[in-house]
């Protein structure tokens, strides 16, 4: 017996009567064919719990099947009607498709009870971003900077951005070194040791503690440009190599004001 | 076509060296003219690195308007189109995403203190003053300084328009 005639005959028991010898034989070997009885016997056990919807429809339904019996009853061939067990069987598939929706429907439901409702979001809709300039000269790219400064409020950030402001002073300073003259150079420098002193160590000595840990890399690109300062004086004309010591000497008192504020902070 | 190759890298190479921006004399007469505008942002920056009031963060960005527009009419007075130009853009980036931008959010802030809105409606109305030289429906005589002034405030309106609308939202 295969699994196909096993289950149509499980379907055709009525009740819990025993199960024919050769359908307990297949049951006894195949694993599916249990668990699809146990199946049929659950659903059967709920069928009578099921609420039933009050309808007219019933009962209309079934005058009209009897009208229909009563009128033809020899035409209709015994084949057609459907015997007792064939009922069962179809209420009994309906009522397992039942059982199931509601099963799911139950389920959806305990789900939605239990997990937390999506809270709305309460932070504010994503700003749009403002207009910037196109980086292309130095006053260009300070105003951007400024603008990031006045809608930035972490103090972190804004220290970024202010070493980001010295960097763009720096970057200037060596683009325009071949043709500049010292007292151009100088006037970077001057405005390059005011952003450092007055901007990033300034502020960085009123972050909290917890929060200097940051300062690691705004140290670090201290360095940075101290190194590369140091070589640019060695590397362009004598004359103009005071301002580009000036600023190395900037970097690294920077640099070491933020390593003792990052140690006060190491505990 | 067998040269082709290496014509088109040495071609492609000699395009890359070109491309790159050159330091130009140009560049340092333009970073000399710019240097008190330079001063003034480095000042700003440092100032709003410490701010967190959008009034007072307004105030800054009305004192940078202030310089650029005499920056601007300084420009305009010597024919100095591309900058005028330049300063422009720099002047509506200001006045849009700095001024605009902080009074509104001040607006949103201070609605119930009267004072503060009083404060607020000054700040606008002296932004407005300020770059009111720039107006392009003024009547100007039609000398050369004087279109590039209107080029340069048509540059700015929309940024006008915004302020005014922040001081006036029911118009």
């Amino acid at each position: 017996m295969n699994c196909n005639s096993c289950q149509r005959l499980l379907l055709l028991q009525a009740d819990f009567e025993p199960v024919p010898a050769e359908v307990a034989a297949h049951l006894a070997q195949c694993r599916a064919c249990r668990r699809w009885q146990d199946q049929l016997v659950r659903i059967e056990k709920v069928i009578p719990t099921l609420p039933v919807p009050p309808s007219q429809r019933k009962e209309a339904f079934q005058t009209e099947v009897l009208r229909g019996v009563e009128a033809e009853p020899v035409a209709v061939p015994m084949r057609r009607r459907w015997n007792s067990w064939q009922w069962r069987a179809a209420v009994s598939v309906a009522a397992g498709i039942v059982v199931l929706a509601g099963a799911f429907l139950v389920n959806s439901l305990m789900r939605t009870s239990v997990d937390p409702q999506p809270v709305a979001d309460q932070s504010p809709p994503p700003k749009k971003p403002r207009p910037r300039l196109l980086e292309t000269t130095l006053t260009a790219k300070l105003l951007n900077k400024n603008l990031d400064l006045s809608e930035e409020t972490d103090p972190e950030k804004r220290l970024a951005t202010l070493s980001s402001l010295a960097s763009a002073i720096q970057d200037e300073g060596r683009s325009v070194s071949d043709v500049a003259e010292a007292k151009d150079l100088d006037k970077l420098a001057e405005l390059y040791g005011k952003i450092v002193d007055q901007g990033i160590v300034a502020r960085a000595k009123a972050l909290p503690q917890e929060r200097r840990r940051s300062l690691d890399r705004v140290r670090d690109k201290l360095a940075e440009a101290g190194k590369e300062a140091e070589k640019l004086a060695r590397d362009t004309a004598p004359e103009k190599a005071e301002p580009w010591l000036k600023m190395a000497a900037i970097s690294r008192r920077g640099q070491d004001q933020l390593s003792a504020l990052l140690e006060e902070a190491t505990p | 076509m067998k040269l082709f190759v290496p014509t088109a890298v040495v071609f492609t190479l000699a395009g890359f060296l070109v491309a790159q921006e050159p330091v130009i004399p140009e560049r340092l007469d333009q970073l000399r003219r710019d240097m008190p505008l330079i001063e003034v942002l480095v000042g700003q920056g440092i100032q709003l690195a410490d701010e967190s009031e959008p009034l007072n963060k307004a105030r800054s960005f009305q004192e940078l308007t202030k310089t650029l527009v005499a920056n601007i009419r300084d420009a305009a007075d010597h024919g100095q189109e591309v900058r005028t130009q330049r300063l422009g853009s720099l002047l509506q980036t200001t006045l849009e995403s700095g001024v605009a931008e902080n009074l509104a959010s001040a607006r949103q802030q201070i609605e119930n203190d009267p004072t503060k809105t009083k404060e607020l409606r000054r700040l606008g109305e002296q932004v407005l003053e300020i770059t009111q030289p720039l107006d392009p429906t003024l009547e100007r005589p039609p000398t050369s300084e004087h279109k590039l002034l209107q080029a340069a405030g048509k540059t700015v309106q929309p940024a006008r328009i915004a302020i005014r609308k922040i001081l006036n939202p029911t118009r």
